[in-house]
């Protein structure tokens, strides 16, 4: 597989020395090449809004736009591409008010605020997910609302989202168990396209000392959560009420507990298979204190109802994430505390397991093995450097990320390699200013990733020919397993312009059969894309049944 | 005589430079073709900006011009710029511009211009003080718990108080050693906030029962000094006094 790093701050911020940590990333699955991340990174000039950052090149290169609202810098924050309309969604907690937004914006490079869609007083940790359905974008926000206590997870959702506000939002609270209050601050909403919907949340049903006693439980929807009795599709056997607890009464530490400098507390992911409304995994941390602090990977192939035991358990380790591609291969993303003698590190892994494999396999990418180290510089938010999440998203089989880690130039921490944007030096593992001179003190920059099948990233470089096929006939479709009797491709030929062949740099344009991959892959897509719709019919036909 | 112009620029320009104009319809960095009226910049001088963006001196830079039928290529000019994007090269958007001129008399205007947006600022938090006083922390500790213990959030406050021992009352009326709160938690939504320890000396500006920042569930009833301009040196104490006699 092909593995990039990508140091995300921008070359003109070479001089930059905050602590840019908590990242989230959002693919746009219309346009791959378009990547927007988010951390707490304030805007330089401090004009009172804050930047994202954004790439159109695949991610190769990154710059930050000034498009938030609030601030310098926005407080949690995730942000999600629908998946055809090409808008930008965020959930964000204001600077200063903390007030929960959801935010969009048409075209994320250019300047401008995001538009706000929903303003509420009184949430914690928007974790957001968009698709695009019937013509409109839905978005999907996992947050804790404290407004009404004590049953606090709730999924903000809304099946229209424009503006003006309230973006058609309505609110979902997915705990219907008595709580000790209120729920933990991670509830992590999961979309399949045929319009079930997935919320894994922390039921906090007791304090310990310097504990919570907590039920890791997945609800579900079934209808794009478009209805009333919204997340009730998925009952739990043993007290029938909504919501699957796939583990009761584990143990977590309190928030704030420090693992090396990092704080743990409420580590939560999930994810749907693309290809299997059904298919469904969660990973989460649990332990009594940062010693026995373990994340658990499970899975249910049965639409929650039931649960595997641990496939993966990877202890003094935060920040899961889960993605799986579109060949069902499940990437399992996790930043584990280590020490090789020479002090704290973080490594920061990328495992990726075959569909049906199940993590009895996998391989184990080490994008990163930086120290734990939060350096000498201003401290934005010292006891969260990594953040209290990362990012892992899939898009066709390409996986892409983002983690946060001490920014120190060495190649040593980079096992795959690393491609830094801002002034460096590899072999004095130093840091300068945009002059190049004035050497700059390490601290916590966001990291860029991105895990592709070779072959594909081959076929992405051959797509720079700009070969076009101008003709796609499919003759003999069978529903039921896809089968496609004829397909003609017409591809556009390059020495023909306005119906008559050019003989100036013909050098550049010849034909070759590894050209026309880019083409071929198009097409490819095109038809795993009907397989998916059919696949999805079939599905909504299934979940009918149940 | 201030220069009204450019006190109204400076309030939404953080980036100000001097140069020439290079090209218009053209980028230093990929732009969305979308957006109008841009053009390349010839940053002679930075007489306004972060630290982290002064190697810009000497570099072209692109600029989002309010229009661009009003400038001219080879055009000199001081502009007054807000943050775009921060990429490979760097894009501004245009607040305000004004003739290239003598750049020390420039430079001291723009530096006055600032100076006096920088004291409308201070006047603002020392206008909304109920209290502020002069002092030195005697001790500090958490706060007593206050209420329930939820929400349970990793944006708590943390909330701890001191004690000051005041040596001077410049805005309101107090007698003897004032206990207030400040947020011990290092989190981003509290990290900006001024952190207090036994010894310290200055200035405070204090508010009663704030309601600026967090959540109201997880705000304590006192005095506060939240925003990082609510604590100054001691060696401000003749601006601030000054002001404090405007408040």
């Amino acid at each position: 597989m092909l593995v990039k790093v990508v140091n995300m701050m921008p070359h003109s911020l070479s001089g930059e020395d905050n602590m840019d940590s908590e990242p989230s990333i959002a693919v746009n699955p219309a346009n791959p090449k378009q990547i927007a991340v988010s951390a707490f990174t304030p805007d330089p000039m401090l004009s009172g809004s804050g930047p994202i950052y954004v790439s159109t090149d695949g991610g190769d290169t990154w710059a930050l736009n000034v498009i938030l609202p609030g601030g310098n810098l926005t407080n949690d924050i995730t942000l999600r591409f629908a998946s055809h309309s090409n808008i930008l969604y965020a959930g964000i907690l204001r600077a200063f008010t903390l007030d929960l937004n959801v935010l969009r914006k048409i075209n994320f490079t250019t300047p401008g605020l995001m538009t706000l869609l929903l303003n509420k007083p009184f949430d914690d940790q928007p974790y957001i997910e968009a698709a695009t359905h019937g013509g409109t974008d839905r978005v999907y926000v996992g947050d804790n609302d404290f407004t009404s206590p004590p049953n606090t997870a709730t999924v903000d959702t809304s099946v229209n989202a424009v503006p003006p506000p309230p973006g058609n939002f309505a609110f979902a609270r997915v705990e219907p168990r008595a709580t000790l209050g209120q729920d933990g601050p991670s509830i992590r909403p999961a979309i399949h396209h045929s319009g079930t919907i997935y919320a894994a949340y922390f039921g906090w049903r007791s304090f310990g000392i310097g504990t919570v006693t907590s039920d890791v439980v997945v609800a579900r929807d079934d209808n794009w959560a478009a209805g009333p009795g919204r997340f009730q599709n998925l009952l739990d056997p043993g007290d029938t009420l909504p919501g699957v607890r796939i583990v009761q009464g584990v143990t977590i530490p309190a928030l704030g507990t420090l693992l090396g400098h990092q704080r743990i507390g409420s580590s939560l992911t999930a994810a749907v298979d693309p290809r299997h409304s059904r298919i469904v995994y969660v990973a989460w941390a649990d332990g009594h204190s940062a010693a026995d602090y373990t994340i658990h990977v499970r899975r249910s192939t049965d639409s929650g109802a039931t649960w595997s035991g641990d496939l993966r358990s990877v202890v003094q380790a935060t920040n899961p994430q889960l993605a799986i591609n579109s060949h069902g291969e499940v990437g399992f993303f996790y930043q584990k505390l280590h020490n090789p003698g020479s002090g704290n590190r973080w490594q920061t892994h990328l495992e990726i397991s075959d569909s049906d494999d199940a993590f009895s396999s996998f391989k184990d990418i080490i994008l990163a093995d930086i120290p734990d180290d939060n350096g000498t510089g201003p401290t934005l938010n010292p006891s969260n450097p990594l953040g209290d999440y990362a990012g892992l998203v899939a898009v066709g089989k390409t996986f892409y990320g983002v983690f946060c880690g001490n920014n120190t130039p060495d190649l040593a921490n980079f096992p795959h390699g690393v491609v830094y944007q801002r002034n460096h030096n590899f072999t004095t593992h130093q840091l300068f200013d945009l002059t190049g001179i004035n050497p700059v003190i390490p601290s916590y920059d966001p990291f860029f990733f991105k895990v592709a099948h070779r072959h594909e990233e081959e076929e992405e470089r051959e797509e720079g020919h700009d070969l076009e096929y101008t003709l796609l006939e499919v003759e003999g479709l069978k529903y039921e397993k896809l089968e496609i009797k004829e397909l003609r491709l017409g591809l556009a030929d390059p020495r023909r312009e306005g119906g008559k062949e050019k003989h100036e740099h013909h050098e550049h344009h010849e034909h070759h059969p590894k050209k026309h991959i880019g083409a071929i892959r198009r097409l490819g897509e095109e038809i795993e894309q009907l397989g998916r719709r059919l696949a999805s019919a079939s599905d909504d036909k299934d979940d009918d049944k149940d | 005589m201030p220069d009204r112009v450019i006190d109204e620029h400076i309030r939404t320009a953080q980036f100000v430079v001097a140069g020439s104009v290079e090209k218009l319809g053209a980028t230093t960095m990929p732009i969305d073709p979308t957006v109008p009226n841009v053009g390349v910049f010839k940053v002679e001088e930075v007489l306004r900006g972060p630290k982290v963006l002064g190697g810009f001196a000497g570099r072209e830079i692109t600029v989002a011009f309010k229009d661009t039928a009003t400038v001219r290529v080879g055009e000199r000019l001081i502009l007054f710029t807000t943050s775009w994007l921060y990429g490979q090269s760097l894009a501004v958007q245009e607040v305000g511009r004004m003739e290239d001129r003598e750049r020390t008399g420039m430079r001291k205007e723009i530096d006055e211009a600032h100076q006096r947006l920088a004291d409308q600022n201070l006047q603002q938090r020392i206008d909304l003080a109920q209290l502020v006083i002069v002092g030195k922390v005697e001790s500090a500790a958490p706060a007593p718990a206050h209420g329930a213990r939820m929400p349970i959030t990793e944006h708590d406050p943390a909330w701890w108080q001191a004690v000051i021992a005041v040596e001077s009352v410049e805005k309101g009326q107090h007698e003897g050693p004032v206990t207030i709160l400040f947020p011990k938690s290092v989190d981003i939504a509290w990290s900006q906030s001024p952190k207090f320890e036994p010894g310290q000396e200055g200035i405070w500006f204090l508010q009663r029962d704030q309601k600026e920042r967090g959540w109201p569930g997880l705000r304590m009833p006192g005095l506060t000094a939240l925003d990082p301009l609510d604590y100054q040196p001691r060696t401000e104490l003749a601006r601030i006094r000054r002001m404090a006699r405007k408040a």
